[in-house]
């Protein structure tokens, strides 16, 4: 190829701009007529998305009945500002900015008692008039919100909330907070520049057990004025999905407008967030269970504050980095144990198996969704670098004494979970063409997108039939990835006779993180019995390690200065890049593969508050971790 | 010594004692001082009435309104008494609540934006405003750990290409990477965000349309050319009225409880009586920065 069509390719592939509709197999055909016609314009006919946008969709404000009890004054609109780069004064009173700006963002208040906060706050004669929300608005006069906001969740988790204070829909109350959730995003989209989505999040906590959801909204305020959120609470809501996924079918209808969910937290839920025996009605899921969730769900949140949702060390027990930030004492407000028979039901990797079960039994994957990383912070802060994490709540802000304090006391006397315990994760990568309401939640529709604890790695994961060993050495693999395959998120089937599929993996560091580990491909398939299996493949990795007897790469070592929370990029790669088939491919097997992506040791959170602060944390305290990515799968099916 | 100290009935008797004290002091001062105006007004009347309105949605009977008003004059009366023998000391919940009404006032006291205002904000913040510099950067990397030694004579050579060739193919130099190598159209925080502040730092003193180099980041060096599309442009204000105007509001309920606290900070000096050598002490030594 001359180099000026090399250039003009280039050019063409990878320059950042605006563009129109972005569906990437159609733009595969698009792209194999400009190779080889060459139209004069070279911004004509690059469809596909050549830059991932940052962000967090899902966060939380003082509107949030929860947050507010804890702290929390930052509004919806101090919210976008600071996701924006801008410099706020966090609750706690200390002045925050982002290290670097996030590209977007959904903020997430619980529907349920959206404002409640507010109003408990305004010492209304309402308020003072019920007993309970007199007895809260005195302890948050008194100082003492962290203890009401611990009764407001556990009250709203047994269904005890006062009916006669809870803003509900149809109240003036709950309009207010509700449109002003609206125009604090309408204010803050920056079409090109700043997404700022429309949402909230439905809080289902049935017995204390995490099943909550986000709700994203695609259009703007035109549209989402003309309904409420949907809440838990009877006879207006519901707190079963089932339920959610009507409300969402009833608002397309109604309005013409897009929604999508995004659950998170089946670490918390018990064993109901990817059940085959549904907890509400306590029976196998059904045909229409299975369809509705994968019409209202592509993704699934992977990681965030609340722990790390990626795999348990039970289920993975040969996976060695299973076993990262692992939240299993309980659910959600502790008040039920964990059982080993729950876990199966709870994390990324059992789902998306059990998904190929439910796929072959009822003709619809539930559980075939991508994947994102969000904060769930609760502090109107999206800030989760680790040099920079301001807490769960504005009562975790950075302070000397916050690692250590109690996070969720244990009512039944067991382990409490400690605040040292919170993971300072994580964003969600989404590869879009545009920064836009329209094309990041298409990119969501779609899929593709990766989750990340925290740092910006560029992460591109493609599956075919024809990639080979020196697609690998390509100038540009994202062109290559596209023409020949499609990208996470996406479909393989109809497996040519004597084929493998293939696999063309990449990954970038963060511009101002830590060097690479490795990339391993994790594998899950549905086999000939129905029984399910996984297996974790290291595919390319730094320096020159090789395999152990075991068929593992050996660790890549550990550079972290935990007295001065720091480490170097001495060890690890900038940039890892790879094609890998499968060499156990059975094309009658229904399988899945996603990519983890290691990033070499860093600092936690933890290990910065001590030195700041010039603590001592106990022996049980964390302070070193590895970052990492995980990228919507790429399905095969028969 | 310790153990009487601690004896509740002791503490009982103590505070009975004082509730004897502040009884007869009630007594004595409430029934000689029976002179003290208590006006309920018209203002204060209808101030009632509209927050039964508000919470009840109808407006209230005479009777109820009569209720109304007795009630503030008790609650009066007794708010009163209690200020003058200093209950409102060292209440929490009176503490905090008056600290969000004065911060409050300082809100209100800011609401209302004029045209004038936004000109004058518009033209202290101009920077912030203009539409940023747009260009057109074209990079080569050299990955480190493929040169090693000779990597600078691997950058010096391919420059030397470049130069003597400009319209060269730059993704055919250097070492393949996931690095863009050419960005068509981009504002300096692109760069940033795609390549680090390495490299973005470098776009203000680049050499127009010339190859330079090497420049570090922290994924190895670079080669660059840049081209200027459109130089950094101020606004006008008319198309960024809704952005400044949000600035503004922003910037005042920021600002307007701070000026508040700051004013009538100045009432006061202040005095901080730190016990000398404490465990305190040590704690704010300790404390970097």
């Amino acid at each position: 190829m001359n180099s000026r069509l090399a250039f003009l390719i280039a050019a063409v592939l990878v320059a950042a701009s605006t563009a129109a509709q972005d569906i990437g197999s159609a733009d595969r055909e698009q792209l194999g007529n400009l190779i080889s016609k060459r139209p004069y314009s070279p911004y004509a006919g690059r469809g596909f998305a050549t830059r991932v946008f940052w962000g967090d969709t899902h966060l939380h404000t003082g509107f949030s009945m929860d947050a507010g009890a804890f702290g929390a004054r930052l509004t919806p609109a101090d919210a976008y500002r600071f996701a924006k780069g801008e410099e706020v004064t966090a609750s706690s009173g200390q002045p925050v900015k982002l290290g670097r700006a996030l590209d977007f963002l959904v903020v997430t208040d619980h529907s349920d008692g959206m404002g409640f906060f507010p109003i408990i706050m305004s010492g209304s004669p309402a308020v003072l008039a019920d007993p309970i929300g007199r007895r809260w608005y005195e302890m948050i006069q008194s100082g003492d919100g962290a203890t009401a906001a611990i009764e407001i969740v556990r009250s709203f988790g047994l269904g005890q909330m006062p009916k006669a204070i809870f803003p509900a829909p149809g109240t003036q109350p709950y309009r207010n907070a509700w449109e002003t959730t609206i125009k604090a995003a309408e204010e803050a989209n920056d079409p090109g520049r700043f997404t700022a989505f429309i949402g909230y999040e439905w809080t289902s906590n049935a017995g204390g057990n995490n099943l909550h959801r986000n709700v994203i909204f695609r259009d703007d305020a035109s549209k989402a004025s003309l309904v409420e959120p949907f809440t838990t609470l009877a006879p207006l809501g519901s707190p079963n999905p089932v339920d959610l996924w009507k409300w969402m079918t009833d608002f397309e209808a109604k309005t013409g407008g897009r929604v999508l969910a995004i659950a998170h937290n089946g670490n918390l839920s018990n064993g109901r967030m990817f059940p085959l025996i549904e907890s509400f009605s306590g029976k196998r899921v059904t045909r229409e269970y299975v369809e509705q969730r994968a019409k209202w769900e592509p993704l699934y949140e992977a990681t965030q504050i609340k722990g790390d949702g990626e795999a348990h060390p039970m289920l993975s027990p040969s996976d060695e980095f299973a076993n990262f930030e692992i939240w299993d004492k309980g659910n959600l407000d502790l008040s039920e144990d964990k059982t080993p028979a729950m876990l199966e039901f709870e994390y990324v990797r059992s789902g998306l198996r059990n998904g190929l079960r439910l796929e072959r039994d009822l003709g619809t994957n539930p559980y075939k969704f991508g994947m994102v990383g969000s904060t769930d912070a609760h502090t109107g802060l999206t800030a989760v670098e680790e040099d920079n994490f301001f807490g769960k709540t504005s009562s975790a802000e950075p302070s000397a004494e916050r690692a250590e304090h109690v996070f969720v006391n244990n009512p039944r006397g067991g382990p409490p979970i400690m605040a040292w315990e919170t993971i300072a994760s994580g964003y969600a990568g989404v590869w879009a063409t545009d920064n836009t309401r329209e094309a990041l939640f298409d990119a969501m529709q779609r899929k593709e997108t990766y989750a990340t604890t925290g740092p910006r790695m560029i992460l591109r994961f493609f599956g075919g039939w024809e990639f080979e060993a020196r697609d690998a050495q390509s100038r540009l693999p994202a062109e290559i990835g596209y023409r020949k395959g499609v990208p996470m998120g996406g479909d393989l089937t109809a497996a040519p006779a004597g084929r493998a599929p293939s696999f063309l993996v990449a990954a970038l560091k963060d511009p101002v993180g830590a060097n690479l580990d490795r990339i391993q491909i994790v594998k899950g398939w549905l086999d000939a019995r129905g029984e399910t299996h996984e297996k974790v493949y290291d595919v390319v990795w730094s320096g020159d390690r090789r395999p152990g007897a075991d068929g593992k790469v050996p660790a890549v070592g550990n550079t972290v200065d935990v007295a001065n929370a720091t480490w170097t990029n001495t060890i690890g790669a900038p940039e890892l890049i790879k094609v890998w088939t499968d060499p156990e491919f059975d094309p009658a097997l229904r399988a899945f593969y996603y990519v983890r992506l290691l990033e070499i040791p860093t600092p936690r959170w933890t290990a910065y508050d001590a030195k700041y602060y010039g603590l001592q944390l106990g022996p049980e305290v964390r302070m070193i971790q590895q970052e990492r990515a995980y990228s919507s799968p790429i399905w095969y099916t028969p | 010594m310790t153990r009487w100290r601690n004896e509740p009935l002791l503490h009982f008797a103590v505070l009975g004692i004082g509730l004897f004290a502040l009884y007869s002091l009630v007594s004595d001062g409430g029934e000689s001082a029976g002179s003290e105006e208590l006006v309920v007004d018209a203002p204060r009347i209808a101030a009632l009435a509209d927050q039964f309105v508000r919470s009840w949605r109808r407006a209230p009977t005479q009777a109820e309104l009569d209720g109304l008003i007795e009630s503030y004059v008790r609650d009066e009366v007794l708010y009163r008494e209690g200020l003058a023998l200093g209950l409102d000391r060292d209440d929490a919940v009176i503490r905090s609540r008056v600290r969000l009404k004065m911060e409050l006032l300082g809100d209100s006291a800011e609401a209302e934006v004029t045209e004038a205002d936004l000109d004058a904000w518009f033209d202290a913040h101009l920077s912030r405003y203009a539409t940023p510099a747009r260009y057109e950067l074209r990079q080569v990397y050299f990955d480190p750990a493929r040169h090693g030694a000779t990597r600078a004579d691997a950058v010096a050579t391919a420059l030397r290409e470049l130069e003597r060739e400009p319209g060269l193919d730059p993704a055919a130099l250097g070492d393949a990477t996931l690095l863009p190598a050419v960005l068509a159209d981009v504002t300096q925080a692109d760069v940033a965000a795609q390549l680090g502040e390495e490299l973005a730092a470098a776009l203000a003193s680049a050499p127009a349309g010339r190859w330079f180099g090497p420049v570090t980041s922290s994924y190895g060096d670079h080669l660059l050319r840049v081209n200027v599309l459109s130089a950094s442009e101020p606004a006008v204000l008319a198309d960024v009225r809704d952005a400044v105007e949000r600035d503004l509001r922003y910037s005042r309920a920021q600002t307007a409880r701070n000026a508040l606290y700051e004013r009538l900070r100045t009432r006061y000096t202040v005095r901080i009586e730190t016990p000398a050598g404490s465990d305190f002490d040590a704690a704010l030594a300790a404390e970097p920065r």
